[in-house]
């Protein structure tokens, strides 16, 4: 029985792997922009499900929360204000696709080699989702407050781009 | 300007709860519309469906004499009357008293212009039939006690 | 891995198939009555016993219909925009606690877990918008896009008051710490915000900007017909349950209830909010998006976030 369960998980995990890469390159190669868009949440949804199976499903359902459900649905708004592309099918791949391809495989397989000397100690365990928070308000809390500082530059930032341009509209008027 | 912030909120969630004081009355009261087919309502007094003739009382024959008012009256063209005297009788009767219904407008022109009060609204509303010809012709003596001695006179007035 | 049971979770699933089916069967009849006794009508009485199966009827009508694509749609998206919509439901509903021991599967997560796969129905709308190629649909998906912007944000913020106060996201705990007082009257803002969020999220009305049927024909799903159209209707309907159930569970004190036992309140509870949300569909008339956008930033943000604020204050005190 636990040979079973183990082989569903490996099939359920390639499946999510798989689930990735193929949005992933979806994403890169559609070329009608809500393709892209499909390719990015169907990616974004696979790495949720790989947290999820190595054991995190905090950080699983952060991922589907904080990507799918408000990144790519402001992106989406986004893309609600372009112009319907009605084109189909993929772009042709430039020969410089390999760099992206090659390098973070190479740098895999060195990680990879590197550890594999490593014994391996065990399963990973699940932890209690409240140490995240006290370890980000304890040992971690100067990044966690430069973090907060860092959006709100971004939200003073994108309000006054956008009320410059008003003012400039305004003006010609 | 926070006084004003609070008292607009304060202010809207009121008139949503009065909105909705009053859905929750209509929903707990009596409703309006009846099943039909199973129960009918009483129709009023004055109700206008489809013009009828009206029998004579102690004979059942329509009152009508067939003088062709209505049809000249009617604005729409749609009232067909041809009639005869039957024998011994004094007044004639009419032999064909047709309404166009897919025509008529239910204007009453022909109701008020009648002599003798011979027409008069039904109460009928529940009319549906398969096809147009149910109605192009309707035949309004059909409900009423003919004085013509049946079926021969009606072949001769075809003929 | 040892404690996940597959056959328990096959066989939950196949209950939580039959409860969004049967929900829906429901709660569209309890719909249809109520608009119609609001509007001193009968309502469906002919199918069953005033009309109750109703609902089963049209739904036998939907199925037996054709799936009619528009000829410049985009298939794919325009086949996988409901289900989208409706396959995040049976994963979502699984952590719901119907009484302390009835759950289909118990995470410390779940609260988590049924808020972000409540996002993907906005996804579904969005690709069924863009997909069928239709001027209503893509104006009713993008305005479900923009609407999502205006009322996540107070909606997480209400659930993290009740998530600090119950400390944990677990949803059979939370509704285990109110086992006294239910936190409806610890926290009404809250309460409020919550109710009004949720009537945001399902999409109904008075916010029901992305299918506005005097405006944009239907919406997102003009082009929709037969079994498309229906799954669409089961995704709405079940998300409204699944947020019930969630409201419940966070400010109604989820199964607790005197003399009856624990699932029934917890039901009775939950259809309780859902006659709520028909009430307000057939009471208010529809916002225009300008005021649905105005009141999500400028009323439901900064209330939910002072909420937040003084509950985390007296909760530190």
């Amino acid at each position: 029985m636990d040979n079973f369960i183990f082989k569903v998980y490996y099939l359920s995990f390639a499946i999510v792997l798989a689930q990735t890469v193929a949005g992933g390159v979806l994403a890169v190669a559609a070329k009608n922009l809500i393709h892209c868009f499909l390719g990015m949440v169907v990616a974004l949804i696979g790495v949720a499900g790989l947290y999820y199976h190595l054991g995190s499903p905090f950080i699983a359902l952060m991922q589907v929360m904080i990507y799918v459900g408000a990144v790519c649905v402001a992106i989406a708004f986004g893309l609600s204000l372009t112009r319907k592309a009605g084109e189909e099918g993929l772009k042709p791949l430039s020969p410089m696709a390999v760099v992206p391809v090659v390098l973070p495989a190479g740098m895999l397989a060195a990680t990879l080699k590197g550890l594999s000397h490593l014994e391996k100690t065990g399963m990973p365990r699940k932890l209690d989702e409240s140490i995240i928070g006290w370890q980000l308000l304890g040992n971690y809390l100067f990044p966690f407050e430069i973090i907060s500082v860092l959006l709100t530059l971004a939200v003073i930032g994108a309000l006054s781009v956008a009320l410059i341009r008003r003012r400039e509209k305004n003006g010609n008027i | 300007m926070i006084t004003s912030y609070v008292h607009e909120i304060v202010r809207g969630t009121g008139s949503l709860l009065a909105g909705m004081k009053v859905t929750i009355k209509a929903m707990l009261s009596r409703t309006q519309t009846v099943q039909w087919p199973r129960q009918y309502l009483t129709l009023p007094q004055r109700f206008r469906g489809h013009i009828q003739l009206v029998p004579v009382e102690s004979t059942g024959y329509p009152k009508c004499f067939a003088c062709g008012n209505c049809a000249r009256t009617c604005p729409s063209k749609c009232i067909t009357v041809k009639g005869k005297k039957p024998e011994g009788a004094k007044k004639k009767s009419p032999t064909t008293f047709l309404l166009d219904f897919t025509k008529c407008s239910l204007c009453g022109l022909c109701v008020e212009s009648c002599p003798v009060s011979a027409l008069g609204f039904s109460k009928d509303y529940a009319m549906a039939g398969p096809s147009r010809q149910d109605f192009a012709e309707m035949d309004l003596l059909s409900s009423l006690a003919s004085p013509f001695s049946t079926q021969a006179s009606k072949e001769k007035d075809h003929g | 891995m040892k404690d996940i049971n597959l056959l328990h979770i096959v066989i939950s699933l196949l209950g939580i198939m039959g409860m969004v089916s049967l929900n829906a069967v429901l709660v569209v009849w309890l719909e249809r009555k109520t608009a119609g006794r609001m509007q001193f009508r009968h309502g469906p009485m002919e199918v069953g016993f005033h009309g109750i199966l109703q609902t089963l009827a049209d739904g036998i009508k939907l199925v037996s219909k054709q799936l009619v694509a528009p000829s410049h749609a985009d298939t794919a998206l325009f086949i996988m925009a409901p289900v989208v919509s409706l396959v995040p439901i049976f994963v979502a509903m699984m952590p719901i606690p119907f009484s302390a021991t009835i759950l289909a599967h118990e995470t410390d997560t779940g609260l988590l877990l049924v808020i972000a796969l409540g996002l993907l129905n906005t996804l579904g709308i969005l690709l069924a918008g863009w997909g069928s190629d239709n001027k209503y649909g893509l104006l009713g998906g993008t305005r479900a896009v923009g609407q999502i912007l205006a009322y996540k944000i107070p909606l997480l913020l209400t659930v993290l008051t009740i998530v600090i106060l119950a400390g944990s996201f677990s949803l059979r705990e939370i509704a285990m710490s109110q086992n006294g007082l239910w936190n409806a009257f610890m926290q009404p803002v809250a309460f409020l915000i919550y109710i009004v969020c949720i009537v945001l999220e399902t999409n109904r009305s008075p916010f029901d900007m992305a299918e506005a049927e005097s405006e944009l024909v239907a919406g997102f799903h003009t082009e929709y017909s037969g079994m498309a159209f229906s799954m669409f209707f089961l995704a709405e309907y079940s998300y409204m349950f699944v947020a019930a159930a969630l409201a419940t569970v966070m400010f109604l004190g989820g199964w607790h209830g005197p003399i009856l036992p624990a699932p029934i309140w917890f039901i009775l509870k939950v259809y309780f909010l859902l006659f709520l949300m028909i009430w307000f569909r057939w009471t208010f008339p529809r916002v225009r998006i300008d005021q649905m956008l105005m009141m999500g930033w400028k009323v439901l943000l900064p209330i939910s976030l002072i909420n937040f604020l003084i509950t985390a204050v007296v909760l530190a005190l």
